[in-house]
């Protein structure tokens, strides 16, 4: 494996691992970014987009590495909160982890919740650790092909990019059901326009003349991505399941999913959660595999590790990939399973599967994030506006102009798969009743989270505003079945587009 | 039969049309205000593709992104409106729920004028003073209980107070207050201290005596 590195990467290597294994603010900095992402991710109504919008701030007073690796943690820690809620309440924070909720929540009711958390931090952590180490051995490769990528070769990749999210993303399960595949693709190319739109506010990244500012001072700089991330994910979740539902019953259930392409996405919540339209019905919790124990360990760890390698090959590819690798996984474990009549009765294979693939998917979108400056998520899109806010530029010269940054996060993924087995298992009793939390309880505390730091992002009055804004917008276009996630992708990738499509037009001068 | 209840009232049928409307008539704004820099940079971009050098790159202005975002906003609005205006007869056969406004919700209009209240406060009151107050709101919009109103309070504000201004050293916004004590007489600065205040209006009484 060394051999497919040079001495200056085995350099940087060794250098990024010295930066975190010996740096006490490192490891605190990815302990507490996977203890908040955890707090976060578990409260009930929130999912992995809202808990990086709530401590996005954050990266504006840190340096670039504790920075991202706290918001890498957030992102770990969330992920496993919404497998908390799905095993415990059967609400599946994000649509990811619906896949999750099916044979977890069936354990759950059947009296083994503590094993199944317990298995699905294993396969998380499998998960992840699989994800990172590919990253680590495609590192080389991957530069390569994004080094033999021209101005033009970004452009048309970021547009296969964004269409793919497009085409694969997910819908309201409500417009889903209602319009064929045509209005809903239809729908988010309309929030990938409105995205770029909402970018084009500001000045102009190559002649630096103003654009739609309205003559305001404040809106020189852009519409703040913080105050946008917050008001679409954080104020516009609490909004949205705050507001009465117009479709009662039920959306998907287990026996719907299986062996196709992901169907139901977006997002559910009951119970605790204060959606009781959005409720996933599941069938009587008759069957809960019967192996003996060591029996059932393998199983289990070899779903994971099948989900993992599948997690990482879906994650690479911009199509909503944590969505697509559960299910994926989800199906492949129905498929080849003995038992695959239980399946939806608690097996548990099919726990610990798209759990190890959703993590593995979420890791692996590091890769086409830091070398290709890709995002191929609204998680990632965040991410990328804070190494913007760290002066880091991603691109193939990534590992080698800044090794220590680069190796070093990759490292803390590693640190933060570690520290997240160490804390789902031992507090795994206190996420449980963490995720019991009333809403009542909830919502207050994220209304003042958001408006602060949208306030911290912007620095001015103008965040917040946004942020109300926003969530209003949000609110209004996922209750029309417009996806929020293209809109964030697109903002995101906005300037860069531009930025890359002048230079191709310039280029061919 | 009950007729009446069945028929879908004519805005219930509009309101789907109204926001990729209003999305296809930005785009029309976008194109509008890009105007003939969008046009020329589009012919520019065009004629340079088809080999001629009847153009220069100074052509290529700003006008040109903003012209094709502003095109494909366009057509999506407008294809997405009439997808809609084709889906619309089959929501009368839909059963109808309580509409989707946030005037039926008292949590959500309290979340809003929570946010509202937070909003304005904050340039005058400061953020403390803000959060508390729109805490207290948001609490009694969730119908949180007072002991529970009361520890949510102190907790967040509390965390968030130490968290930002004392660990991490960014200051949160103070409002005009301590702006209004400085320009007032040195004496108001002092009111915390008792003796000082005592002193302070013994100095008034003699003055005005």
């Amino acid at each position: 494996m060394l051999e497919i590195f040079d001495s200056a990467a085995l350099h940087g290597m060794t250098e990024g691992f010295a930066a975190v294994l010996y740096s006490p603010e490192m490891w605190l900095y990815t302990l507490l970014g996977v203890v908040m992402g955890m707090v976060v991710g578990v409260l009930p109504g929130f999912g992995p987009p809202a808990a990086m919008a709530l401590l996005f701030p954050l990266v504006y007073v840190l340096p670039a590495l504790p920075g991202i690796s706290l918001l890498a943690g957030i992102f770990h820690g969330a992920k496993y909160g919404g497998a908390v809620t799905s095993i415990v309440l059967g609400i599946p924070g994000e649509a990811d982890a619906v896949a999750t909720l099916f044979e977890g929540h069936a354990l759950a009711k059947a009296g083994k919740a503590k094993q199944a958390l317990a298995v699905a931090t294993f396969a998380s952590f499998t998960g992840g650790m699989t994800a990172t180490l590919g990253m680590v051995v495609l590192a080389p490769v991957l530069t390569a092909l994004a080094l033999a990528l021209g101005s033009g070769g970004r452009l048309l990749l970021m547009v296969g990019a964004l269409l793919l999210v497009t085409l694969l993303g997910q819908a309201s399960p409500q417009s889903a059901s209602q319009q064929g595949p045509h209005s809903t693709r239809a729908k988010s190319l309309l929030m990938v326009f409105l995205g770029l739109t909402l970018a084009l506010v500001g000045l102009d990244p190559i002649f630096g003349t103003e654009r739609l500012t309205l003559g305001n001072w404040y809106l020189i700089n852009g519409v703040e991505l913080t105050a946008l991330l917050l008001g679409v994910f954080g104020l516009g979740d609490i909004l949205d399941s705050l507001l009465p539902r117009r479709l009662p019953g039920r959306t998907a259930t287990a026996l719907d999913i299986p062996i196709s392409a992901p169907s139901a996405a977006g997002k559910f919540s009951n119970e605790a959660g204060a959606n009781p339209a959005h409720a996933v019905s599941f069938p009587a919790s008759g069957h809960v595999d019967e192996f003996p124990r060591p029996l059932r360990c393998i199983t289990a760890f070899f779903a994971a590790l099948r989900g993992a390698v599948l997690g990482f090959a879906t994650g690479l590819v911009p199509s909503g990939a944590g969505v697509t690798a559960s299910f994926a996984s989800y199906a492949l474990e129905k498929r080849i399973s003995p038992e695959r009549r239980y399946f939806g009765k608690g097996v548990w294979a099919g726990l610990a599967g798209p759990e190890a693939a959703n993590n593995a998917a979420a890791v692996a979108s590091f890769a086409p994030l830091l070398l290709l400056g890709l995002p191929t998520n609204p998680i990632t899109a965040a991410l990328l506006g804070a190494l913007a806010v760290g002066g880091i530029a991603p691109g193939p010269q990534l590992p080698s102009q800044q090794p220590i940054f680069y190796w070093g996060l990759i490292f803390s993924l590693a640190l933060g798969n570690v520290l997240l087995l160490a804390l789902g298992l031992g507090l795994a009793r206190f996420w449980a009743r963490l995720a019991r939390l009333p809403y009542r309880l909830v919502w207050p505390c994220v209304l003042c989270l958001c408006l602060t730091g949208s306030w911290l992002g912007a620095g001015n009055l103008t965040g917040p505003l946004i942020c109300i804004a926003s969530a209003l917008l949000s609110v209004a276009l996922r209750r029309n079945g417009y996806p929020p996630a293209p809109l964030i992708l697109a903002f995101v990738l906005g300037p860069r587009l531009e930025t890359h499509l002048a230079q191709w037009l310039m280029a061919g001068w | 039969m009950n007729t009446k209840s069945n028929a879908t009232p004519p805005s219930r049928l509009l309101m789907p049309l109204m926001l990729p409307l209003a999305l296809a008539a930005l785009g029309a704004g976008i194109i509008h205000s890009a105007g003939w820099h969008g046009l020329a940079s589009v012919l520019s971009v065009l004629t340079v593709r088809s080999g001629s050098t009847a153009l220069s790159g100074a052509e290529l202005s700003v006008g040109l992104w903003a012209t094709l975002v502003g095109l494909g906003l366009l057509c999506c609005g407008v294809y997405c409106a009439v997808q809609e205006w084709r889906a619309a007869p089959s929501a009368s056969s839909e059963p109808h729920g309580r509409r989707d406004t946030l005037f039926f919700s008292p949590a959500g209009r309290g979340l809003l004028l929570a946010s509202l209240l937070w909003t304005a406060l904050l340039p005058f009151a400061g953020w403390l003073c803000a959060s508390v107050l729109a805490l207290a709101l948001a609490c009694r919009s969730a119908r949180a209980s007072l002991l529970e109103s009361l520890v949510l309070i102190v907790l967040l504000v509390g965390g968030l107070y130490l968290g930002v201004e004392v660990l991490l050293n960014t200051p949160l916004p103070h409002g005009v207050w301590p702006e209004l004590f400085v320009v007032l007489p040195p004496h108001f600065s002092e009111v915390v201290d008792f003796c000082a205040a005592r002193t302070f209006f013994a100095e008034l009484r003699v003055f005005y005596a």
